[in-house]
């Protein structure tokens, strides 16, 4: 397991590098960082400020600079705010993750639960039910179901309640007029729950098929033969071995994640780094963007490292060879 | 779940009759059938998608149609009799109601169909024809074009794929012919993987090895021999892929990095009523959204019929 831990790492490096190169070819080509100046009635003014970001020098050069003060933390200033791009985005990094945590985790057991019990009950009433679901999941655009969320889960519900206040808040994540009961509880649900639909309905999917092919496998014949008790043969063996391919889906889908993120933490204001991106774009702040994406392929990595190493848990055979 | 999923999909070779309803397999039905029309016919058997071909023909007629269609004009002149008529809910007048300018929700909705359908579909042909060629080329030849595409395709799992659009968009992508690239861009990947992994299979097959040993140009094996037995998995990702542009496009312009108005789209209409939720205004928010999932969802099960029907050892 250790050589296979270590083994693992060491190729997500080249990984990153690439990705890096990847990233900064990809904001240089679409972005100059001389917009805001173009305003400026100095008609030096963009020249000094290629100069000082060093944007008259060959690109590998650029790289290599931009890279040393990467590594170093050294991101840059934001041009409409002057703050540091890095405090800025390590202060937005804490909501993010606890959203995409309980996204992630939320959308894992519910997908689990319902692919495992449409292949035990396939062609069951609740499997076609199932079915239908996934099918308007995958066809529902996220910002429209967060409005649909706040309209019915938090207005209507309130007014229905007779509440001074809705169950599930809309807006942020703590109320600013001081303490509720619960409070983190009922301003994070809407956006996980908005962020896990279209998880859930692909995932789920994913798992009914892979239980399916588990199910239908000899080994699973020869235990069910052999008297093993039926709960032991879905959940023991079967279960076991269909996770599998679902850990590497999930690894895959970890971009679509970041796409949810920036659409739910738009909608219902969060000050996270999707949101950060959103309004950077808006604002025409680029000097945000070679970061964000940095640290988003970062994390994408470092999850795509786990559903590795899962895999090799789950696995033996991956971990040996 | 993305277009990957579809990859196993394997050309069709036997034209085996299907296996007919029941009462009809009474022996004196030996008629033989096109193609076409064994495919017809499985694919009318699928309810759900023949349900959603009708309804996708039906919005794009009224789309294409929507000047003649719309029961308002698109933008009525701001008179106080326009302004009597706004802000209010459905009625028989208008049946998704006025928004703050008393503009006809009906009519806008029509209108905002015709620009996601059309990106829906040119990014879906432009990404499809660039996709295939590519994925193509990849599998037959292999070698280097086939090593960078993969390479590419990996990499591009790193970046979140919305992030870069909303980039590229914000940048290039105000206008429709420019949002149909930059979607294009983002999207002929799976569909050239898809047609990577058939050829690659494709290649192997003895029509092929006939075709070359009788002195076929490469691309005349790949024009003539190959393609149309592809022609059932391109099909496929094709109208799947319609819905995935949809869907990226009216988020774009739902974040406000897409089309802007006073052109109109699904995305944006809601943008612009996004403030209302929770209002007696809601209603704004309903007809849009519930235009984008329908259509969506429609694409979907026609892309899951045509599967279903192209390719018979796929059935579930």
């Amino acid at each position: 397991m250790f050589s296979y831990v270590a083994r693992r790492i060491l190729i997500s490096i080249p990984v990153l590098l690439v990705a890096s190169v990847l990233v900064f070819v990809f904001v240089r080509a679409t972005t100059d960082p001389t917009t805001h100046l173009r305003l400026s009635r100095d008609p030096m003014a963009i020249q000094r400020e290629r100069t000082r970001l060093g944007l008259d020098k060959p690109l590998p050069v650029q790289y290599g600079n931009w890279l040393h003060d990467f590594v170093r933390g050294r991101w840059g200033e934001s041009y409409k705010t002057q703050r540091s791009v890095s405090s800025e985005i390590r202060s937005k990094l804490w909501v993010t993750t606890q959203v995409a945590f309980f996204g992630v985790v939320l959308s894992l057991i519910v997908a689990v639960g319902i692919g495992v019990f449409s292949a035990v009950r396939q062609y069951s009433t609740l499997d076609y039910v199932f079915t239908g679901l996934s099918f308007a999941g995958l066809a529902m655009p996220i910002f429209w179901f967060a409005l649909l969320l706040i309209q019915f889960l938090s207005y209507d519900l309130q007014k229905w309640l007779g509440w001074d206040q809705p169950l599930f808040f809309s807006v942020g994540l703590r109320e600013p007029s001081g303490h509720v009961p619960f409070g983190y509880f009922r301003h994070i649900a809407l956006p996980v729950v908005c962020l896990s639909v279209q998880l859930i309905a692909g995932w789920s999917r994913y798992q009914r098929a892979s239980m399916l092919e588990a199910m239908s496998s000899e080994y699973l014949r020869t235990a069910r033969a052999k008297g093993v008790p039926r709960h032991k043969v879905v959940f023991k063996h079967a279960l076991r071995n269909a996770l599998i391919p679902l850990v590497n889906v999930t690894a895959i889908d970890m971009g679509a994640l970041f796409g949810g993120l920036i659409i739910t933490e738009t909608i219902f204001s969060l000050p996270g780094m999707g949101r950060l991106l959103v309004d950077s774009l808006l604002n025409g702040d680029t000097a945000v963007l070679l970061p964000w994406l940095m640290v988003t392929a970062m994390f994408i990595i470092v999850f795509n490292l786990v559903a590795d190493l899962v895999v090799g848990v789950l696995d033996p055979r991956v971990r040996l060879s | 779940m993305s277009l990957e999923s579809f990859a196993e999909i394997e050309p069709r070779e036997d034209v085996l009759p299907p296996p007919g309803p029941p009462g009809a397999g009474d022996g004196t039905e030996a008629v033989v059938r096109s193609q076409w029309s064994l495919f017809a016919r499985r694919f009318l058997r699928h309810r759900v998608a023949c349900a959603s071909l009708v309804f996708l023909l039906l919005l794009g007629a009224l789309a294409v149609f929507a000047e003649q269609v719309a029961p308002h004009p698109l933008n009525p002149p701001l008179t106080s009799e326009t302004l009597a008529a706004a802000r209010k809910g459905p009625s028989a007048d208008h049946w998704f109601g006025t928004d703050e300018l008393g503009r006809d929700q009906v009519t806008r909705v029509l209108f905002a169909a015709r620009i996601s359908l059309s990106i829906g579909l040119g990014v879906a042909l432009l990404a499809t024809v660039v996709g295939s060629t590519i994925g193509a080329v990849a599998g037959y030849f292999g070698g280097w074009v086939d090593n960078i595409l993969m390479r590419i395709t990996d990499l591009w799992l790193v970046i979140p794929s919305l992030a870069a659009l909303a980039i590229v968009a914000k940048q290039f992508g105000a206008t429709v012919p420019a949002m149909i690239v930059v979607l294009s861009v983002f999207a002929w990947m799976p569909i050239a993987r898809i047609l990577r992994g058939e050829f690659l299979s494709l290649r192997e097959k003895e029509f092929v090895e006939a075709a070359q040993a009788s002195g076929a140009s490469s691309r005349r094996v790949i024009v003539r021999h190959m393609l149309p037995n592809a022609m059932s998995s391109i099909l496929v990702s094709l109208t799947l892929s319609v819905g995935i542009a949809i869907l990226a496009e009216s988020t774009l312009s739902f974040l406000g990095l897409g089309i802007q108005p006073p052109t109109v789209s699904w995305g944006n209409m809601l943008n612009q009523s996004r403030g209302t939720v929770g209002t007696p205004l809601a209603y704004l928010i309903y007809f849009p959204g519930l235009a984008l999932f329908l259509t969506v969802l429609a694409v979907n099960f026609l892309g899951d019929g045509l599967r279903d029907a192209l390719d018979p050892k796929a059935l579930r």
